[in-house]
């Protein structure tokens, strides 16, 4: 004998009027002539209108400290952009520094003044500018580990397809 | 006229602080609700939904005007409180072994035909409720999750797929399995 095959995981779409209209007329004849079906989707509508009505409350919280509190969690996170720009601040200083005293050689030719100390000083401040070009390079990779932490939590965002306009 | 939700995530990607503020507290409740019905941990649920802002703060220019604002933003979130409680392994006892996503398993669910004797009548209906949300607790974190989105959230079908990262078929197999585990429980 033909047994008829139950649309179970369609019942729930049927309830919520999801189903196309060919899928509904099938499924609607179904029920109509099944009574296992039938008292599974009075169950399930009962249920799901019980959950409902009933959704547990959490604890409550005092909004304004809860934004004042992410606010600064925000301001946190920008935190250790601040601290390397901090450590770069003197990097114009450098490079002026040393254009000065590329400037004072030049102003300068040789016999007349020589200013050893300052070309020292420049040669000294160039490694400390590749130094920490070197410091900003390693830095901009840690960041971009960082994002690819956040895109696998995000990465199939621009992915998603409108549902239902608004 | 009150601007929408994808003009203020827009103007969020262009650092306009004031639309941050304005999406947070229009989302502020709606996180923290969802964010503790999942975890069932008020300090975990406000850490993690101010998290999901941070990384819509992060991440509004890559917000496409393809998708709702909510389905996305929810995405964000769901993702992160599921991510949580798998690090922290704290599902405890779960009913329903959902290990796998495969679809074709609908067919292992047994179909016992379970008379829902309406246990209000022994119960009462305060603590009916209570065992049903304790069952609902029960469940496995994707079924779970899926029905609160059902439930609190009113989403279709198709968004609890998108927040979900899965299949709307899939989104299928999970409520019905979530609701058939339920209707066995209550109708005892
Ligand atoms: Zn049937």
């Amino acid at each position: 004998m033909w047994a008829p095959r139950h649309p179970d995981t369609q019942l729930i779409a049927y309830l919520k009027g999801e189903l196309a209209d060919r899928d509904h007329r099938r499924v609607a004849s179904h029920v109509s002539t099944c009574a296992e079906c039938t008292r599974a989707l009075e169950d399930f509508r009962k249920i799901l209108q019980d959950l409902a009505t009933s959704v547990p409350q959490p604890p409550e919280i005092q909004w304004g400290a809860y934004r004042a509190e992410l606010r600064q969690k925000l301001e946190g996170r920008r935190q250790p952009l601040w601290g390397w720009q901090w450590l770069l601040r003197p990097l114009p200083v450098a490079l002026s520094a040393a254009v000065a005293g590329a400037l004072l050689i030049l102003a300068f030719p040789s016999g007349t003044y020589r200013p050893p100390v300052t070309a020292d000083l420049a040669f000294l401040e160039e490694t400390a500018v590749a130094s920490r070009l070197d410091l900003l390079q390693q830095y901009s990779m840690l960041e971009r580990l960082d994002l690819w932490e956040d895109l696998d939590v995000i990465q199939h965002l621009d992915t998603i397809q409108p549902t239902r306009k608004s | 006229m009150e601007l929408s939700d994808e003009v203020l995530c827009q103007r969020v990607a262009n650092r306009d602080e004031a639309a941050f503020d304005l999406l947070v507290e229009r989302y502020q409740e709606r996180a923290y609700r969802l964010a503790w019905s999942i975890l069932r941990d008020a300090e975990e649920a406000r850490d993690l939904s101010q998290e999901a802002f941070i990384r819509l703060y992060q991440a509004a220019e890559s917000f496409g005007q393809r998708a709702r604002f909510s389905t996305w933003f929810y995405r964000i979130l769901v993702n992160l409180c599921l991510d949580h409680r798998r690090k922290h392994r704290r599902w405890r006892g779960v009913l329903v072994v959902d290990r796998s996503e495969d679809e074709s398993e609908t067919s292992l669910i047994e179909r016992q035909p379970a008379p829902f004797q309406d246990p209000v009548e022994d119960l009462g209906k305060e603590q009916t409720m209570k065992v049903l949300w304790t069952a609902v607790d029960q469940l496995s974190p994707q079924q779970r999750a899926a029905l609160l989105l059902q439930v609190q959230e009113e989403l279709p079908t198709a968004e609890i797929a998108n927040v979900l990262k899965c299949s709307e078929a899939t989104v299928r197999v999970h409520l019905h399995r979530a609701l058939s585990t339920l209707r066995k429980l209550m109708g005892k």
